[in-house]
């Protein structure tokens, strides 16, 4: 387990070493020019002198592999940088907009494990009731509307027909509501739908269907068996989910003006700040390999047949 | 066991939509009332009647003939995307889940890399190298997309290489791709199939995403995505204007998971 | 591992309970003290006069960064804490302000200004000479304002008392007084926003300004509050607090206007989607305020392309297009490419096309295009009359409904017309780098960066570096004898011709005229506008009845 966990980290590091440089390059190859967009922005005449002094100020006049390099030893050092856009430094502005992102992405996970854990299961259970029929009609239709219009829905339903909360901003624990409600019926959907497929499947395997034939009560039968054997994909669903969440984030931050970090990163990329750019995705690629990283170990964890069958398998 | 749930109706249903749509994609301007690009400045934002039954637009087009045109660009690009989707991403999760070990931390590595970057960027790199045209949008969706299914296919086989028949088949000398297509394959197929199908509503969603990249459809196209982009603005005053694309979206998408449905209780009979 | 499973679910269970037992807290009296900050003022605050107005903005403001000698933060802000020497009255006209009087010598080198008496900054400071020089020297020092003709021609600037300034210039400088008028960078500012205080290169602290606001409170990303400056000389103070509230998406500035959580929103600096105005039309809650603009839209003609290089081409498509219908015909008739609230445009020296689609057909036929009657399209030598309309929507989302109904327009007189709707820089690499576009649609400057800003940014034409729209050795020539003299009868003589030869040209698809547009809640009163568009409202005027 040890072993792996090391090796596997190893892996991670030099994925991430590889994902910065990917970024790198996409970043440098996008149409665009940084100077030119902020000189816009200032509504001040393009000027070769002044484009000039800031190439050579962010070191846009160095060579790709220099400037690779040079962000790298920043990194390196604990540092990202500074934005382009603000000449503040990068860490902190990421650090100053990573809070009310992660309370809405955590608090629309709660949010959609409670719906879709009981819902799912329950809907995989007894396939074809009632509740699986509305479940399934209302998942379908879930799943077809854009967040967007979604959250302009509730915005309107409990806003401004019914104001029962407040729209805009992150202000209070009221104002996270609506964006977590939004983003967590989306993904509940998509989570009863697949907890269901897992249920069905699962619940047919033969050692479940021998130990229901040894007469096993259902309250045993299903903790002890079927979710136990549901954990792998489970955790795999929740954890590769992540990058979802964060999509979902970033629409939301927009529409309720929530000072985020993944409103703020689009914004970058669209204005080309690259330290910024660099520096979110690498926050955001952290998070994914991280949690991907503990699903595998997870695995582990939760059989460690997968150990010892490394070696059968790898032959 | 009985499949009330995929009735034989409700498939002949959504194959009968699905059908139509074809058709009607195919031979659209037969079905069409009127001309979908045809401007009307006098007839603007009209709500449902019996002239226009799905209303107009505010340039006055007949949202009804928008919604019939749509179907070429917003039904038969989701074939195509769905189809590399997942032959690659199947492709990768299967040897992943397989082989393990060493292959298997590269391979994951390299998914794990494409679900992190910001699909903005890669979007606008994509266009910005080989310029616009439908193909690019293709493989901006699916380098996108991809990637996200790899881990849970990956965990299925995890499992499934586990059950006696697989390790039976590994005994009496089956080979790696052999096993994997014999017996690996149809046992994940029903899962990967409710993953996949479930999304395709969010791929027409996302073709319509894009739009504004300079990919995608570009006005006037009336794909079903844009045009429900184009009615958030009239949400409250016109709100047929989404409502309509919506429905379309909905229905379409109901009908795949219902043959989705049905060909995943096809796999699990066998 | 079944415990590790259910922790988890306990932990959500935690989790979800701590959040609905704290949104259901509103409910409760004692729960209110958490949202006082954020939700309706209106019903939080008892004292009618300290109730804040709330102003949407699509951008953050920046409060902690507005130096007066820099680019950062929104304009309007830059606008409402600092004052300019001189104001822009629009139509070219210039009225005092922080200078009483001003006059210049007749060879344009030296400016002298004699500031106003008794004017003091937001810290009680008073304004001096000093005070001026330091600001516009702070300016100078910056690298962003290279290119401003103060900056570029700058020799000195003489004190000779606490209320003249005297700023000497290497050579003709004519167009100093209009850049001094602008939001930024060379509004005046109290040497004591630096540290140390008066410290050209000083650390900027705070912004000290004149104007009738300064800044209490920022939150990046969520609002900036201003305080009314009580030494404010121009009029009375306002009795309100006025917090600049970030709203991103446009569809939820028009809600938070519905509920209450904005009571302004419009303008540039927080635009409402103009499909939405019928919403607030004969509704008693809400007033919408209207005031002419200076900026037009228009589409910049890729001369290099076959078929505009044709003169009679260009002139098709101006012909062909009908302004009226666009915007719901909300906007003002267009005639040239300047509306005729910007400078030097009078009522006819800006020729005109009008729609006449016959005569765009049979101009198309001269020169040689022949009508397909399979495609409805015009042909020449086999190849479509086939063009690309370049545009973006994340700035200007009202561009493709225009850019669709333009395409109409085409396809009646025999153009095809192929939108591309480009990520906004992307978009801007199109126009300044690739050129990869026939036709790109674009906007013009406003107020005192018309016309002659704006035209020199655009068509000025140079070995080195050719016009980014369209190049012609007589506009540049034109432009260069405006930079020369300073004499205004002069300029307009030659703005005369100017504007001639660019319609003579069809040079550009003039094709809307904004206005500008603001929703407010029937609350606020005294809603009046300002002279120019980066200071849009008297903000300072606005009162809140309840």
């Amino acid at each position: 387990m040890l072993r792996y966990a090391i090796s596997r980290f190893w892996m991670l590091l030099l994925s991430m070493l590889l994902f910065t440089l990917f970024v790198f390059a996409l970043m440098h190859m996008a149409p665009g020019d940084p100077v030119r967009l902020l000189l816009n922005d200032f509504g001040a005449a393009r000027d070769q002198s002044v484009v000039a002094a800031y190439e050579q100020q962010w070191g846009l006049d160095q060579s790709l592999p220099a400037q690779y390099l040079l962000w790298l030893t920043g990194l390196l050092q604990g540092k990202l940088g500074t934005s382009y856009l603000t000449g503040l430094s990068v860490t902190g502005e990421i650090a100053s907009r990573l809070a009310p992102t992660l309370t809405l992405i955590a608090s629309s996970y709660a949010v959609t494990l409670l719906i879709s854990i009981p819902l799912g299961i329950g809907t995989g259970l007894r396939e074809h009731s009632r509740l699986d029929r509305v479940t399934y009609a209302l998942s379908v239709l879930g799943l077809s509307i854009p967040l967007y219009w979604l959250a302009i829905i509730l915005m309107l339903l409990f806003g401004v027909l019914w104001p029962l909360l407040p729209i805009i901003g992150s202000g209070s624990v009221r104002h996270y509501v609506l964006p977590v409600l939004a983003i967590s019926i989306v993904q509940s959907f998509y989570f009863i739908r697949m907890l269901r497929s897992f249920t069905v499947e699962y619940k047919q395997a033969p050692y479940i269907e021998a130990a229901q034939a040894r007469g096993l009560k259902s309250i045993v039968l299903y903790p002890s068996y079927l979710f136990r054997s549901m954990l792998v994909p489970f955790i795999t669903l929740v954890g590769s989910s992540f990058p979802a969440f964060f999509g979902a984030a970033i629409v939301m931050e927009n529409i309720f003006s929530f000072p985020g970090i993944g409103k703020y990163m689009l914004d970058m990329i669209n204005r080309r700040d690259f330290p910024v750019i660099q520096g979110c995705s690498l926050i955001v690629a952290a998070a994914i390999f991280l949690l991907n990283y503990l699903t595998d170990l997870c695995y582990y964890a939760v059989d460690p047949r997968i150990q010892l069958e490394k070696q059968r398998w790898e032959n | 066991m009985k499949l009330r749930f995929a009735t034989n109706t409700t498939v002949m249903a959504a194959l009968l939509f699905i059908a139509a749509l074809i058709v009607c994609g195919l031979l659209g301007s037969w079905f069409q009332p009127f001309d979908p690009y045809e401007t009307d400045y006098s007839a603007k934002l009209r709500p449902p009647g019996a002239a226009h039954w799905f209303g107009t637009d505010y340039l006055g087009r007949d949202l009804f003939s928008r919604v019939l045109a749509g179907i070429v660009h917003s039904v038969f690009p989701v074939f195509i995307i769905l189809a590399v989707v997942s032959v690659i991403s199947v492709v990768t999760g299967m040897i992943s889940g397989y082989y393990g070990s060493r292959l298997d931390m590269l391979l994951m590595s390299a998914t794990d890399m494409f679900t992190a970057l910001p699909n903005l960027l890669l979007t606008i790199v994509i266009i910005g190298f080989l310029g616009v045209g439908m193909e690019n949008v293709y493989l901006a969706i699916s380098l996108s997309w991809w990637a996200k299914y790899v881990r849970l296919i990956r965990g299925l086989v995890h499992d499934v290489k586990k059950e006696p028949f697989v390790l039976a088949a590994r005994v009496s000398g089956s080979y790696g791709l052999s096993t994997m297509m014999r017996h690996i394959l149809p046992n994940i197929m029903p899962q990967v199939l409710t993953m996949i199908i479930l999304d395709v509503s969010r791929i027409i969603l996302t073709l319509s995403g894009m739009s504004f990249l300079g990919i995608g459809a570009q006005p006037p196209s009336p794909e079903w995505g844009a045009m429900l982009l184009d009615g958030k603005n009239y949400i409250q005053l016109a709100p047929w204007l989404g409502f309509f694309p919506g429905l379309m979206i909905f229905l379409t998408a109901c009908a795949f998971q219902i043959c989705g449905e049905k060909l995943r209780s096809r796999y699990k009979l066998k | 591992m079944f415990r590790l499973f259910r922790s988890h679910l306990m932990l959500s269970f935690a989790l979800f309970f701590a959040l609905t037992a704290c949104s259901s807290a509103p409910s409760a009296p004692s729960g209110a003290a958490d949202t006082a900050s954020a939700d309706k003022p209106a019903q939080q605050e008892e004292h009618k006069a300290s109730r804040p107005i709330i102003i949407a903005t699509t951008q953050d403001a920046q409060g902690d960064r507005l130096d007066a000698a820099s680019y950062n933060g929104s304009r309007h802000v830059h606008a409402s804490v600092y004052e300019a020497l001189v104001d822009y009255q629009g139509g070219g006209k210039l009225a005092p302000s922080l200078a009483e009087s001003w006059e210049a010598t007749p060879d344009g080198t030296t400016y002298t200004f004699h500031l106003r008496k008794g004017v003091q900054f937001s810290d009680g400071s008073a304004l001096t000479a000093g005070a001026v020089k330091f600001s516009l020297e702070r300016a100078a020092a910056n690298k962003d304002t290279a290119p401003l003709e103060l900056v570029r021609k700058l020799q000195s600037i003489d004190t000779p008392d606490d209320y003249t300034v005297i700023i000497h210039f290497k050579e003709m400088a004519s167009q100093i007084l209009l850049e001094l008028s602008q939001a930024r960078p060379l509004r005046i500012m109290s040497p004591n926003a630096v540290s140390p205080a008066g410290a050209v290169d000083g650390e900027f602290k705070q912004a000290i300004g004149t104007g009738p606001w300064k800044i209490t409170s920022y939150k990046k990303d969520v609002e900036t509050v201003l305080a009314p400056n009580e030494h404010y000389w121009r009029e009375k103070p306002s009795t309100h607090n006025l917090v600049l509230k970030v709203i991103t998406d446009p569809q939820a500035r028009v809600l938070a206007l519905q509920n209450g959580e904005a009571d302004i929103a419009g303008g540039e600096l927080g635009n409402i989607p103009l499909e939405n105005l019928p919403l607030f039309e004969n509704n008693k809650d809400f007033i919408i305020e209207q005031h002419p603009s200076t900026m037009s839209y228009f589409m910049v003609i890729n001369q290099h392309q076959e078929f505009l290089a044709d003169r009679n081409v260009r002139q098709a498509i101006n012909l062909g297009k009908d302004s009226s219908v666009l915007m719901n015909g909300q906007g003002a008739e267009v005639k040239g490419l300047f509306q005729p609230s910007v400078a030097f445009v009078t009522d006819n020296n800006q020729p005109f096309y009008g729609y006449h689609p016959d005569q765009a057909k049979q101009l198309l036929e001269k020169s040689g295009f022949v009508w397909n009657n399979n495609k409805q399209l015009y042909e020449k030598n086999g190849k479509e009359l086939a063009l690309r309309l370049v545009i973006q929507t994340e700035e200007y989302p009202e561009w493709k409904e225009m850019a669709e109904i333009f395409q109409d327009q085409m396809k009646k007189i025999g153009i095809r017309i192929d939108i591309l709707n480009q990520e906004r820089a992307s978009y801007y690499n199109t126009l300044w780098d690739t050129k990869e576009y026939d036709l790109l649609l674009y906007r013009t400057y406003t107020d005192a960066q018309l016309p002659y800003r704006f035209l020199s940014s655009l068509f000025y034409d140079t070995k080195e570096t050719p016009a980014v729209a369209y190049q012609d050795k007589q506009l540049t020539e034109y432009l260069d004898q405006i930079a020369n003299t300073i004499s205004e009868p002069e300029q307009q003589a030659i703005f005369d011709k100017l504007f001639t030869r660019m319609h003579e040209e069809a040079m550009t698809v003039p094709m809307y005229y904004t206005r500008q547009t603001f929703v407010h809640s029937s609350k606020i009163k005294g809603f009046t506008f300002a002279s120019i568009e980066d200071d849009p409202v008297k903000w300072h005027l606005l009162t809140a009845g309840e």
